[in-house]
């Protein structure tokens, strides 16, 4: 019975003239918005390789100078996008693309290509999670957001009922319609990213059971709303009743909660200013190592444990240039006071992707692009993952510079390093934090969008025994 | 005239009746003093942090003031004292960092525009410029790419969904109520009866977004009579989208279709024109001129950066002393000389490289301005971002501020540096002038 009445649905979705168009309408977007994608991203690989090769070349090209000239001067971490990123662009945009990493100082990534746009941008743009976030929902209420309420209006229910079918069986019928309908929209979406990464040349670095992930969140946060859509219109009495509520659903879920619940979380949880930021980093800095302070306890301390360790009284005697040795230690130093001050504002960003996980049980679109952003690697997760990869290196870098002073410098006046130097300093190699990992991190997320999954389906079932014929 | 007044005052009541519309505008209202309250909040913690930056500012040169005065014969005096009077600074530390702020104009809070992608106040000293530039507010960057709920974005958005609610059955209700007939057998014709409730319900749009802009000066506490102009400006901005919504749902009820089908003709409007729409053409505009590489100046500067330090004096005499001679003091160069020539070099090729980009910027803008009119919702937010002074442009007009003050500083800072002089309690006294109020 339900298989009948299915096919039945089914024929019904062929035949209406306005269910063809949108269903075209919408295929012919996520086509555009795919096509445009690829450029998008192949433009912006080709950029990040380019400004790898630049910024390492500028690097090794230096003339002979001395390393700690060098390590102020610095180099750059840019930002690597990750194939997934050319379906869900997330943060990128308000985030920077390179981080300068010099001696002495953190710095921020800068370069927010967001700045860069006019406020048109901050409407988003029609990249495929965009399609399938916001339209695919709303095009499948269009079409279903009658599926019952029709047989109401109409009458045709009763004479359906009388043929021997339950409600349930009716439910489930529509149900499994919609669903097919969906599939086969889901198929095309699938069908053209693979195209795409086939143009693009392979999906490099995507594991398949990854992407399947990825694109599991979506399937089944399409699958809640196939669920509530019927529900929806089999509680509804008429068929605009039934659009209203499904739409205020769709605008609360998509729009409304998003927004509510990213200014609920910078209210509860607000980042410090920069200013008082630097300024409580510069208070804890004061009184220790910098490297070029001789002269403090610290600077002090450190030289007295220096010549212990080495067994001699005074700086002339140590083997190695001791000047450094303090940069060394300044660095190591600093970079610590550095961790702490970004950890504590890591703490907050944690709170407030609390606010952010908890809202997932009012809106499952949140929970969906936590998901799809976190395999992208387009996250906030994934930035600050990138800029303490980047930190790491950059006192692994200065340490390599300050030791190759300490090592060659001693009674050599205005030390210089030759370029060697430059080309065998060890080079930033950045790994993407493992997909286990990541999922192991959004459990949370993913138990939200399950719930809602099996919640609104056993709602709709259960619902549909009540459904009242006349 | 009169039969239209008549019909306006039985619709009134037919609505008045149904509790939708009073739904409705519960709905709005309660949105909008939302948006109002959130934008508030957000307008303060900047002004916040603006007073806090502002009180440290004075601190630290009362400090100042004070280390001028000291008794340098008592050796551990002269630290402070050279930190006031020397226009380098003290070891590591610079002489002064100036804050310069980008006041909240009056109508932020109902539009927060751009506002919070870019630092509301810039620290800055007489080194370069660009460097100092280079930075951002720490901010969760999903809140920025969410995006504020403010009355803004109450009016772009929900306004027109107020406007598709109240019109979608303005026809299609008679006929499924069986009224249509009833109404065909009048003397009065039919288009005047659709013309007099429509232009009820237009009434209704229009008082209540006048209403809600009047709240959003009341609660944020904006002064309309020293702001009647981009009250009545906004005022005017809005009417026109409404109007523009109004014509739409016009079109939409002239096709005579059900009251199911008008409501999804004008939803499907509505995403097309506030969601769709906006979206596309950025992509599009991106794929098809995508923004400059701006790293690639990063890396130009970098090794400027690394040049100027390689060859120091040579850059000074071939560079520096050409551009600026009134700086030139011959062979006599030293440290904080060549140092600080070094930074008005740097600022030049950055200025250089900005100008150049920045046109760039701006002749990519000016294509989406071209095409602006695909989105209508995105162009009534650009202008009443521009409006209320917190679009990218206002930014770009207080970077301009940034600039003269800076140079400014140098005319002040360079003489000492390059004669190798101190400043004296008088002029630093001048230089408490320049702290901005």
């Amino acid at each position: 019975m339900i298989v009948f009445i299915a096919k039945f649905e089914l024929l019904r979705y062929s035949r209406d003239g306005h269910a063809r168009l949108l269903v075209i309408c919408t295929t012919l977007m996520l086509l555009a918005s795919m096509v445009l994608s690829i450029r998008d991203y192949s433009l912006s690989q080709d950029q990040y390789q380019e400004n790898l090769l630049q910024s390492r070349l500028n690097w090794e090209s230096q003339a002979e100078k001395d390393p700690h000239d060098a390590a102020h001067d610095g180099t750059y971490a840019i930002e690597p996008i990750y194939p997934l990123a050319m379906l869900d662009k997330g943060i990128q945009q308000y985030t920077g693309q390179v981080i300068h990493l010099g001696a002495h100082e953190r710095k921020q990534s800068t370069l927010n290509q967001a700045k860069d746009h006019s406020g048109l941008f901050r409407f988003g743009e029609l990249t495929p999670n965009f399609v399938l976030l916001y339209l695919f929902p709303i095009l499948l209420i269009f079409l279903g957001y009658n599926t019952f309420t029709e047989e109401k209006e109409a009458q045709t229910i009763r004479l359906l009922l009388a043929q021997g079918a339950t409600t349930t069986q009716l439910a489930l019928g529509k149900w499994v319609a919609l669903l097919i309908l969906m599939m086969l929209l889901f198929i095309v979406y699938c069908l053209s990213v693979v195209l795409s990464y086939a143009y693009l040349g392979g999906s490099s670095g995507i594991e398949i059971l990854e992407w399947l992930i990825f694109n599991a969140s979506y399937l089944i946060y399409l699958i809640v709303f196939v669920s509530l859509i019927v529900l929806v219109s089999s509680r509804s009495k008429s068929s605009g009743k039934s659009l209203v509520t499904l739409l205020t659903f769709w605008i609360l879920v998509t729009l409304i909660i998003p927004k509510l619940s990213s200014n609920l979380a910078g209210q509860l949880y607000p980042f410090p200013s920069l200013q008082t930021f630097i300024d409580n980093i510069n208070e804890d800095q004061k009184n220790g190592l910098n490297g070029h302070n001789f002269w403090n306890e610290a600077a002090q301390d450190f030289q007295q444990k220096v010549l212990q360790e080495y067994g001699v009284k005074t700086i002339e005697e140590l083997p190695v240039d001791y000047g450094g040795l303090l940069l060394a230690e300044g660095e190591k130093y600093e970079s610590e006071i550095y961790t702490k001050h970004f950890n504590l504002l890591k703490a907050q960003y944690h709170k407030q992707r609390k606010v952010f996980r908890l809202s997932g049980f009012l809106s499952p679109f949140l929970s969906v692009r936590f998901l799809s952003m976190s395999m992208a690697r387009t996250d906030y997760n994934f930035q600050w993952h990138f800029e303490e990869k980047a930190e790491q290196y950059r006192v692994v870098l200065n340490t390599a510079l300050n030791m190759n002073i300490a090592e060659n410098a001693k009674g050599v006046e205005r030390y210089k390093a030759n370029t060697e130097v430059w080309a065998n300093a060890p080079k930033f190699e950045y790994q993407w934090e493992a997909s286990d990992q990541i999922i192991k991190d959004h459990y949370f997320e993913y138990s939200i969008i399950f719930a809602w999954m099996i919640l609104s389906f056993l709602a709709m079932v259960v619902f549909s025994r009540k459904i009242k014929v006349v | 005239m009169k039969n239209l007044l008549h019909i306006c005052r039985f619709e009134w009541k037919n609505l008045w009746r149904n509790n939708t519309l009073i739904i409705l505008l519960l709905v709005f209202f309660g949105a909008g003093i939302y948006g109002i309250y959130f934008g508030k909040f957000e307008i303060q913690k900047q002004e916040d942090r603006m007073a806090t930056v502002q009180e440290y500012e004075r601190q630290q040169f009362d400090s100042l003031l004070t280390w001028v005065s000291l008794d340098t014969s008592i050796k551990a005096n002269q630290i402070n004292f050279r930190r006031a009077v020397s226009p380098t600074g003290e070891g590591r530390s610079k002489h002064f960092t100036y804050y310069v702020l980008h006041h909240t104009p009056p109508l932020a809070g109902l539009c927060l525009g751009q506002r919070d992608l870019f630092p509301v106040y810039y620290g800055l000293n007489v080194t370069d410029l660009a460097r100092q530039m280079n930075i951002g507010e720490l901010a969760n960057p999903m809140k920025l790419l969410t995006g504020n709920f403010d009355l803004s974005y109450v009016i772009i958005f929900l306004l027109p969904l107020l406007i598709v609610a109240l019109f979608y059955d303005l026809y299609a209700k008679e006929k499924e109520g069986g009224t249509l007939t009833l109404l065909q057998s009048q003397s009065v014709k039919l288009s005047t009866v659709l013309m007099g409730k429509g232009l009820l319900r237009l009434l209704i749009v229009l008082g209540s977004a006048t209403g809600l802009l009047l709240l959003g000066f009341l609660l944020q506490g904006i002064s309309l009579g020293q702001n009647a102009g981009i009250f009545f400006q906004s005022l005017g901005l809005i009417y026109t989208y409404c109007l523009f919504w109004t014509a739409v749902m016009a079109g939409i009820i002239a096709l005579r279709k059900s009251s199911a089908t008008s409501a999804i003709y004008g939803l499907g409007i509505w995403l097309l024109l506030t969601m769709i729409s906006p979206a596309l053409l950025n992509l599009f505009v991106s794929a098809k001129t995508p923004l400059p590489n701006r790293t690639d100046s990063v890396h130009e500067l970098r090794t400027l950066s690394g040049k100027v330090w390689g060859s120091p004096r040579s850059f000074v005499y071939d560079q520096f002393y050409p551009k600026y001679p009134e700086y030139d003091k011959g062979d006599s160069i030293n440290f904080n000389q060549w140092y600080y020539a070094s930074f008005t070099l740097f600022d030049d090729k950055a200025n250089s490289l900005n100008q150049e980009y920045e046109s760039q910027v701006a002749k990519r803008n000016q294509l989406l301005k071209k095409w602006q009119w695909l989105a209508p919702a995105a162009m009534v937010h650009e202008n009443f971002s521009s409006i209320s002074k917190t679009d990218r442009e206002s930014h770009i007009r207080f970077v301009k501020r940034i600039h003269e003050f800076h140079d400014d500083l140098k005319n002040t800072y360079y003489p000492k540096i390059f004669d190798d002089e101190n400043f004296n309690k008088t002029e630093l006294m001048e230089l408490q002038a320049k702290l901005e109020e």
